[in-house]
């Protein structure tokens, strides 16, 4: 009767996903399968594929210098990325969470939120504005005497590229941040104030380690859409050429589809092995129960 | 104390106004200069740009496309995603449910782009506005689960016990109670699943084929100088009704108290 019940339950449950699990199989999970197919064809450029079985277009990404340094490069971008988002935003996360009274910082956190509204390339193109060779920055340190010529290592460059993700992601950052200290009990800095912590050591031994499922999710909504971002390289980036620039190229301008599907699965399981991680030794799960 | 929490205020609003507001200020005030130039000293004052801008039929066409995609994905993600936000609840310790639904949330769009390309180019299935929607969707279900979920785990599951044992059958239930208690989550769903479908450029640059819609508008006039202005005033007029949306959406979300959490 039990299991009967187990069943019933079960049934129900299949019965309301259905639409969702049907939808995603077709749109979501056979286009994947696809491409996984794709990547283990034989590929040339301008769409010419031959349907054999074959390894090359995953040795040929994985050993080619080039695509080699293009992952290496992506990632170590995406990773410095997130370290500058995370400095920035724990201070401000902080803040709001602990130092401001009431539900002030939400109000903050919504005034942070509403501008991104605007559609992100427009924010790419005011940065562009802001930070190139006759833009704002430059007129204003050439015109207090700071620099003679315009300072070109704010366009078309990483550092471009990083503080226009910055601006971006900054919330995706602070709200997840905001939440978890938040929601740190009073009770416990307390206890460690009484144990005689003063507050540099509570910091490192309450808030800090207490915050890391905040900081793990901060992580992967920087993390991962920065591996497959090409729009703010090709906008301010110059001429850094990120997996995201290599995959559209592959797909798009040569047309080499199992090479661009074996790149794509490439930064698919560098994806999955780095929510992994997070999932099992961050307690990231602990924040939806 | 009080000089580090000084410091965090005035970390916390410089970074607010300089690194969020700056920008965008500067962007609606130069789509009133009368220059294709984006520097400093300002020009005249003018609204040429914003004339210019209401003559050129793409950018309605876009703005109009737009709109469309993002009702249709809003409707799509909606109707697919509140039943399997129920079966959520209860599966949400279940891994393999939990990451079948998720997944497409955690990937990156790139990915959903080209695996929609490829799967639609090898199907013949020819790239339009439909194709556009069906990619768009993948992403919002999860999306609407989530904030539809989230309010459902915080319910009281009372309300739905205390209806049945007053003599409401299942269908009854669902109309008088569970409907007008998820109704606000409901609402905010369908309001960001379509903002991030309006707003969403590198999906749709994929699946979009020859049509345009707003973002790959702007996408194509960056790459034409002269059209400079006009993207500015464009930009100027979706952000001031676009903030408007989002600032009435979000004081609704905080009177009902539905998780902040679910914006991302």
């Amino acid at each position: 009767m039990n299991l009967e019940k187990i069943r019933r339950k079960i049934s129900i449950n299949l019965l309301y996903s259905l639409p969702a699990i049907i939808y995603l199989t077709i749109f979501f999970y056979i286009p994947l399968i696809t491409i996984i197919v794709y990547s283990f064809w034989h590929g040339e450029p301008l769409y010419r594929v031959v349907r054999t079985f074959t390894l090359e277009n995953y040795v040929k990404f994985y050993t080619e210098e080039l695509s080699q340094n293009i992952f290496i490069l992506t990632n170590l971008i995406s990773i410095a990325t997130f370290l500058v988002i995370l400095a920035t935003a724990y201070p401000i996360a902080y803040f709001l969470a602990r130092m401001v009274k009431g539900d002030t910082g939400l109000k903050i956190i919504l005034l942070i939120l509403i501008p991104l509204e605007m559609n992100y390339l427009i924010r790419v193109f005011a940065w562009r504005n802001l930070l190139g060779e006759n833009g704002l920055l430059n007129s204003l340190l050439m015109f207090l005497g700071l620099v003679e010529q315009p300072l070109t290592i704010f366009f078309h460059s990483i550092p471009a590229i990083i503080i226009v993700v910055l601006h971006n992601a900054l919330p995706y950052a602070i709200i997840p941040l905001y939440i978890t200290i938040r929601s740190i009990p009073e009770s416990l800095y307390q206890a460690a104030m009484d144990l005689g912590s003063n507050r540099i050591s509570v910091f490192f031994r309450v808030t800090l380690p207490l915050s890391m499922p905040g900081v793990a999710i901060a992580f992967l909504f920087i993390y991962i859409p920065m591996m497959g971002e090409f729009a703010i390289p090709a906008l301010v980036g110059g001429k850094t050429y990120l997996l995201g620039n290599l995959i559209v190229r592959q797909y798009l301008t040569i047309g080499n589809w199992p090479y661009a599907s074996a790149s794509t699965i490439s930064l698919i399981l560098t994806t999955l092995i780095v929510m992994f991680i997070l999932f099992k030794f961050l307690g990231v799960r602990r924040l939806y129960e | 104390m009080s000089l580090i929490k000084l410091f965090l205020k005035i970390f916390t609003s410089t970074v607010i106004l300089l690194l969020i507001y700056l920008p965008i200020a500067l962007v609606i005030l130069f789509s009133f200069n009368d220059s294709i130039y984006f520097i400093f000293p300002f020009k005249n004052f003018t609204f040429k740009w914003y004339e210019r801008l209401l003559e050129d039929p793409l950018f309605l066409k876009s703005i109009i496309n737009s709109i469309i995609i993002a009702l249709a994905v809003s409707a799509g993600s909606l109707s697919i995603g509140i039943p399997a936000s129920f079966a959520f609840v209860r599966l949400r310790r279940n891994t393999l449910y939990v990451g079948f639904i998720m997944i497409p949330f955690i990937m990156p769009w790139l990915v959903i782009g080209v695996s929609s390309l490829v799967f639609f180019h090898t199907l013949g299935i020819p790239l339009s506005i439909l194709t556009t929607v069906l990619s768009h969707i993948i992403y919002s279900i999860p999306l609407v689960v989530l904030i539809v979920a989230a309010r459902l785990i915080s319910l009281n599951p009372n309300y739905e016990k205390a209806s049945m044992d007053l003599g409401a059958n299942e269908v009854q239930t669902f109309t008088y109670v569970t409907f007008p208690l998820i109704y606000p989550a409901i609402s905010v769903s369908a309001l960001i699943t379509f903002l991030w479908s309006f707003d969403n450029f590198i999906i749709t640059f994929f699946t979009i084929g020859s049509e345009i819609t707003f973002p790959i508008w702007v996408w194509g006039s960056l790459r034409h100088p002269t059209n400079v202005p006009v993207i500015t005033a464009a930009s100027s007029i979706v952000i001031l009704v676009g903030s408007l949306i989002v600032y009435l959406m979000e004081t609704y979300r905080v009177k009902k108290g539905i998780g902040i959490y679910a914006i991302i």
